[in-house]
């Protein structure tokens, strides 16, 4: 699992990991029942603060993404939980408000707009 | 309220602050003795010598103690002030008696080589005498250092210690005896005594002091 | 993250302390074991004092002052069983050996190992036969640390330990301190005016400026309450100015420190981003604590 972290964004680094964790699951990198490091472990690798990790964990777990057993660690949930489903729905919101706004600056008429993605989901071969 | 332990951990760590010393101490200090009850042909001076350095260098606990900052381990440790301190002087105590010991063994052997005889009366007044002496030196300068430190106050305790012994060195060359006649007699008479006076007097006189220490000593705040 | 009563490594409360030239007054702070506590502050600020303080090696003259519960003066032979310290300076007689100093120390500690010393001696490269005066000021740290490590201390106290410290030696201490917690037991106090060597590890931070505190709880919330503004000399408003510490001005524009609270509806162009521990202890001590 690849964690990188930087000072220089801007963003806190609890937001940081917790993203690339987010992005591993997604992504499949890491599967169901996979064990992440420890709190301490992961405080003690990345060198930081143990509260910077416990409140990146404590969030990916009350977006369920993530399962916080006392004594045993932190266990990857299943994919396709509710909760993980809405995740990948805002991020597709996301996406598209980003697509609609850059839309609007080029003053691409509405049109236009559908027709681009109908092409590109062709192309892409999204069932 | 103290441990026992903790006051022998706190004398093994005096042995400790002391031992890179001792060298010195035995070469310098001995030989010293050595020559000296030589060359004035009266080999009970190689006591009062020996005691005489032995008890400025029990001065070094402090001299150590301060250069090396040893108030900020004295401050980590588990260890009470008042086992600091009881430490320290039964530390001495056993130095002192070491080297009491020592230095009679050393009169006897110099009187052997040099052949200059060595009564046993006398030799126990010397013993005793410097005995004493050794626990007065220490009665009076441990509590002003444990209270005030060393380094601004060895002079000042050890000037008039020297003075008075020069003084009292004098006054037994030249044998003025007579004014002591007397007390001489007494202790001729009941050579027991010269033990009783001479180590109980000194035990007394740690034993106040230690009061005093005990009293007074406050951590230094560095 | 609330500190609630039951196991923090340490608590203290309207501690006081008054010198001719310096009072240390009404410092209140307290950690959970398990976690570092970084007490930062520049020099002279009181981070010494305190932990003189905290280890009874100046009589305080208000306050209290708990370590794992305990009063640090009633129970203070037991606290120092549990407790383990490294200065900026050692304190070993400078003619020992480093096997002298164990000898000198063990019998006070009633779970000292000679097995976890010999292990800390041989990973930090501590000849057993050297003097203390032959050693650098990094191997003397490692000295001391290897010492307080030694007799399984509940609690590491360090007060500047890596000022004189190149970055990679203080890297290194960072490190073996983070080890040290890893099993969630331990916890550390560490006080410096190098405020960069927190900002990595520490979980909490108590920033002391002038003798009070002028912070005191998780890094992450403090990094989070305040904001480093910076904008054109037109941008700066008189409420903005009133609520700025050591505010700079040059003819490019100005700078200073604001409570992020203060920066909901943030007027023009002005940029604000995230300070540094450094950052904020550098303006309060150009501008006097904030004003609310």
């Amino acid at each position: 699992m690849r964690i990188v972290i930087t000072n220089t964004s801007g963003r806190p680094i609890y937001e940081q990991i917790e993203e690339q964790i987010k992005e591993a699951i997604l992504s499949g990198e890491l599967a169901e029942g996979d064990l992440l490091p420890s709190i301490r472990q992961l405080a003690r690798d990345l060198k930081i603060s143990v509260i910077t990790t416990t409140r990146a964990y404590s969030d990916l777990e009350l977006q369920g993404f993530v399962a916080v057993m006392q004594g045993k660690g932190c266990f990857v949930l299943r994919k396709d939980s509710e909760l993980v489903r809405e995740q990948l729905l805002r991020r597709i919101e996301e996406h598209l408000c980003a697509a609609i706004n850059a839309a609007r600056v080029a003053k691409l008429p509405r049109g236009e707009l559908r027709r681009m993605l109908e092409v590109l989901l062709e192309d892409e071969r999204y069932e | 309220m103290e441990s026992v332990s903790n006051v022998i951990n706190s004398m093994r760590l005096d042995f400790h602050i002391q031992k890179a010393n001792y060298k010195t101490f035995f070469a310098l200090g001995y030989a010293l003795a050595i020559v000296l009850g030589v060359v004035t042909r009266t080999p009970y001076v190689s006591v009062l010598i020996a005691m005489v350095i032995s008890a400025a260098f029990s001065s070094s606990l402090f001299l150590v103690s301060e250069r090396n900052r040893l108030g900020r381990l004295y401050g980590i440790l588990p260890l009470r002030k008042s086992e600091l301190v009881l430490g320290r002087y039964l530390y001495t105590l056993l130095f002192g008696l070491a080297n009491a010991i020592a230095a009679s063994l050393l009169t006897y052997v110099i009187s052997l080589v040099t052949g200059h005889t060595v009564a046993f009366l006398d030799l126990s007044a010397y013993v005793c005498a410097s005995f004493l002496y050794f626990c007065l030196f220490t009665a009076i300068v441990f509590p002003v250092y444990f209270r005030f430190g060393f380094s601004k106050n060895y002079l000042l305790t050890n000037v008039p210690l020297y003075v008075l012994y020069a003084a009292g060195y004098g006054f037994v060359r030249k044998g003025n005896l007579k004014d002591l006649y007397g007390v001489m007699r007494y202790f001729t008479k009941n050579p027991g005594m010269i033990w009783l006076c001479g180590v109980g007097g000194g035990l007394a006189l740690l034993a106040v002091s230690y009061g005093l220490s005990r009293l007074t000593y406050r951590r230094y705040e560095q | 993250m609330r500190t609630n009563g039951m196991n923090n490594a340490v608590e203290i409360q309207g501690l006081r302390k008054a010198f001719r030239n310096f009072t240390l007054k009404d410092v209140t702070f307290s950690f959970p074991q398990g976690y570092i506590m970084g007490l930062v502050g520049k020099n002279g600020a009181g981070k010494t004092t305190t932990i003189r303080l905290l280890l009874n090696m100046l009589a305080r003259h208000a306050g209290a002052v708990r370590v794992f519960g305990m009063d640090n003066i009633k129970d203070e032979q037991r606290i120092k069983q549990d407790v383990g310290v490294v200065f900026d300076e050692i304190f070993f007689v400078d003619s020992w050996r480093v096997s002298d100093v164990e000898r000198a120390v063990k019998g006070f500690y009633s779970r000292w190992s000679g097995q976890a010393y010999g292990k800390y001696l041989k990973s930090f490269g501590l000849p057993a036969d050297k003097r203390v005066k032959e050693l650098s000021r990094g191997m003397k740290l490692k000295l001391m640390l290897a010492v307080a490590m030694s007799h399984e201390a509940r609690l590491l106290i360090l007060d500047e330990p890596t000022s004189g410290l190149d970055p990679v030696a203080r890297d290194e201490l960072l490190g073996i301190l983070s080890a040290y917690i890893s099993d969630g037991e331990k916890s550390v106090l560490f006080s410096t005016h190098i405020t960069t060597d927190l900002e990595k590890i520490a979980d909490f931070i108590t920033l002391i400026h002038n003798g009070t505190v002028f912070y005191t709880g998780t890094k992450d919330d403090l990094l989070e309450s305040y904001r480093i503004v910076k904008g054109g000399p037109g941008d700066l408003t008189d409420r903005l100015r009133e609520n700025t510490v050591g505010l700079e001005r040059n003819s490019a524009g100005f700078s200073g420190l604001v409570a992020a609270s203060e920066l909901k509806h943030p007027p023009g162009r002005i940029v604000a981003e995230a300070p540094s521990i450094d950052d904020i202890l550098v303006r309060i001590s150009a501008g006097d604590g904030i004003r609310e």
